[in-house]
């Protein structure tokens, strides 16, 4: 037979001369039809961008579901067009399409059908629309989009690959517009507060002397919490490197009974919920009950501040609140350094041994630089700990209102956010206002303490594992 | 430490097993000072094992028995503390394994490990890559880091690093295993190079290579010792018809009187 559709394909051509997968995908001769023919899937493509930035939309707005109906139903007619155009000129029928035409078209008539809200689905529950429609639309648009790529690419093997994308994109998509509307809001509502008085400036609150008000606000800012977030985090990773790495290396290098329990110790360690630890270093403030405020023990645990009428207890101090965050932190260090030592190639451990080095040498030169890119990712990740461990902070810290220093009683931007919601009334009625600045403030430590994490990772791999030169 | 022994290493009785397997089945093999001496065999002979043993390597793996004797000038090695035994039989590897750091450190790095890391030692790092017949190619560059190298260039600053710290034995596990031939004929260079003043127990497939370089051959089938000589001899006349067929070329078929059995392959 010969090619009678004039259009240079291998339609009508021998079953033999063509091999099946270049025939059939999903039901459409694809790799038959020429270029210009193909590009009648730029339609539905273009249907699939829009519904989903309609489904997206849904999620977050309610008033754009109301444009779901149509936008799923245009859909629909768009992936109807090359349907038609293909059974028309070459004969035929693209069974995929025809599928996703029938789904798009009767998800358009349920949608139609349900009303904007329904009640009752759960005790007390509302159900609005869009929990319907949006996920319908995000999961129909990129089963469209998907298709119409692979047919628009001809579906070469590469372009079956690239038609992967819409799915694969799917879930990134959902999780970055969370993360930019989260965030968003975050910016928008902090960047009003955030002046650089609010910034030099330590809240305080001072004597009044009206009659009945014991106290009156002072100046407001976030100074000591900033500088307290930073001396928190020094201090824990002070305290916490050396029995991390340590342990680490016992893990890694010496098996045996005792780097067992080592080991249960510290996944023990991890399992604790952090409110557990808090609690039980709260009790330990608590015990302190009745010392004085001036000896040294109790400054070193409770921190002190002083006022008119002497020396008087904090909650906690930085020193005490960095010894209870390195507990948390020693376990992530220490499983850090572990797997970095196990990574050393073994014929760089045993090349060390060879030439007659001690354990001792081998660990200093050769073991540890290897393992540096995974340690200092695991102090970063003990640092990002320290910063978000409300969970223990909250128990011990104030508003720093009485300066930062280790036997200063411990507050921390975490706690800010904390507390300009939650907090003591008085700090509440000034700062409420300034609670998505004190919020913006620690995404930015944070998202600074993570770029510099992973810039110091990749120049310390490439130091310590790769081919920078090193004399 | 040099006295008129001729045998600067000697194993005998030698048994190895991992577990439950026996690897080495009893061998003897003396090491003459001075001189190459190859070990040939077939694939999971035991030839590697046998290397590993005499630096105690094979202490590194817990569920290797090493029993026996194994004695360097005449101590016995199994007595002795393993890391200044390594520090007198060095290694170099099947694969180029230099560390992540510069050529130089490289070269010195036995040495700092063995608690001589103050000064220069531009002398050292100098005569140990001539030694290693790679002066010439990093000369200018002794700074820059080991892994730019080619792999051939990589081995011979591992010999290099060996050669540093003044070993009396230098064992080489299939050391040109993954060289281009190229490589291969400056490595062998440096072997050639060693003569004299290292003893050299070299591991290989490679039986030209073995014929090229060695003064005495091992030939280790099934984990004992079939044929022991001088390379010349063994390749001239050997004793064994199973040393014949492996030296030529060919299959082992048939194995010595005294081991009273004949494998099926190799």
């Amino acid at each position: 037979m010969t090619d009678t559709t004039g259009r240079g394909g291998l339609i009508g051509a021998p079953a033999e001369l063509t091999r099946d997968s270049e025939r059939m995908i999903l039901g459409v001769p694809v790799t038959t039809i020429k270029r210009p023919d193909r590009l009648v899937f730029v339609l539905p493509l273009v249907g699939a961008a829009v519904g989903t930035a309609t489904g997206a939309g849904a999620i977050f707005q309610n008033g754009v579901d109301k444009a779901s109906v149509p936008v799923l139903g245009i859909l629909g007619l768009l992936l109807l067009v090359p349907l038609v155009y293909l059974r028309t000129s070459l004969g035929t029928i693209d069974r995929a399409a025809l599928a996703l035409v029938g789904l798009c078209l009767a998800g358009a008539v349920l949608l139609l059908l349900l009303p904007e809200w329904i009640y009752g689905f759960q005790i007390n529950g509302i159900i609005h629309h869009s929990v319907f429609s949006a996920p319908l639309l995000l999961l129909l648009s990129t089963a469209v989009g998907a298709h119409a790529l692979r047919s628009l690419l001809g579906a070469s093997p590469s372009g079956q690959d690239f038609a992967l994308y819409p799915w694969l994109g799917l879930p990134v998509f959902l999780a970055l517009a969370a993360y930019a509307v989260l965030l968003g809001n975050i910016v928008v509502s902090g960047m009003g507060g955030l002046t650089l008085d609010m910034l030099t400036t330590a809240y305080k609150t001072v004597p009044a002397s009206k009659g009945g008000v014991v106290y009156s606000i002072g100046p407001v800012g976030f100074l000591n919490n900033i500088l307290g977030t930073f001396l928190l985090m020094v201090t824990t990773l002070i305290i916490a490197i050396p029995p991390g790495v340590g342990a680490g290396v016992f893990m890694s290098e010496y098996e045996g009974r005792l780097a067992g329990l080592i080991d249960f110790c510290t996944q023990m360690l991890r399992a604790v919920s952090m409110f557990v630890i808090g609690a039980a270093a709260f009790g330990i403030v608590r015990g302190m009950n009745g010392w004085s405020a001036d000896g040294l023990l109790s400054q070193l645990v409770r921190g002190s501040y002083s006022a008119p009428g002497g020396t008087f207890a904090e909650n906690g101090s930085f020193l005490f609140a960095a010894a209870v965050l390195a507990l948390l932190v020693v376990p992530v260090i220490a499983k850090m350094t572990e797997e970095g030592l196990r990574s050393v190639p073994r014929d760089i451990r045993e090349g060390s041994v060879a030439l007659g080095a001690t354990d001792g040498h081998s660990l200093r030169r050769i073991l540890l630089p290897w393992a540096a890119p995974n340690i200092l990712t695991g102090i970063l990740i003990a640092a990002a700990e320290a910063n978000g461990s409300l969970a223990v902070i909250v128990y011990l810290a104030g508003v720093g209102e009485n300066g930062v220093g280790l036997t200063n009683g411990v507050t921390s931007l975490d706690y800010a956010v904390f507390a300009t919601t939650y907090g003591p009334v008085l700090y509440g009625k000034t700062m409420m206002q300034y609670r998505f600045t004190a919020a913006l403030l620690l995404l930015i430590v944070t998202v600074g303490l993570t770029v510099a994490a992973m810039l110091i990772q990749r120049r310390s791999a490439r130091r310590y594992r790769g081919t920078l030169t090193a004399s | 430490m040099h006295n008129a022994r001729t045998n600067v290493m000697e194993a005998e009785a030698l048994h190895i097993a991992y577990g439950s397997t026996e690897v080495l089945k009893g061998i003897d093999i003396p090491i003459a000072r001075g001189k190459v001496t190859a070990v040939v065999g077939p694939s999971g002979c035991g030839k590697t094992t046998f290397l590993r043993s005499l630096n105690r390597l094979t202490d590194l793996t817990s569920s290797c028995q090493v029993t026996g004797r194994i004695s360097l000038d005449g101590e016995d090695c199994m007595a002795m503390d393993p890391v200044l035994l390594r520090r007198r039989v060095g290694m170099v590897f099947q694969r180029p394994n230099p560390f992540p750091m510069s050529i130089r450190g490289n070269v010195l790095y036995g040495v700092q490990a063995q608690g001589n890391g103050h000064g220069s030692h531009d002398d050292i790092v100098e005569s140990s890559l001539r030694k290693a017949v790679i002066w010439n190619e990093v000369k200018d560059r002794l700074g820059h880091s080991a892994l730019n190298l080619s792999g051939g260039q990589q081995q011979r600053v591992c010999i290099a690093r060996t050669l540093a710290v003044s070993p009396e034995v230098v064992l080489m596990d299939e050391p040109a295993g993954s060289l281009d031939p190229r490589s291969t004929l400056l490595l062998e260079e440096s072997i050639l190079a060693m003569r004299g003043e290292y003893t050299v127990v070299i591991v290989t497939h490679d039986v030209p290579q073995a014929r090229r370089v060695s003064d005495f051959l091992v030939f280790l089938y099934e984990g004992r010792v079939v044929e022991f000589g001088e390379t010349d001899r063994l390749f001239r006349d050997p004793r064994e018809q199973a040393t014949r067929e492996y030296l030529s070329g060919g299959l082992v078929t048939t194995v010595s009187k005294e081991d009273g059995h004949t494998p099926a392959f190799v």
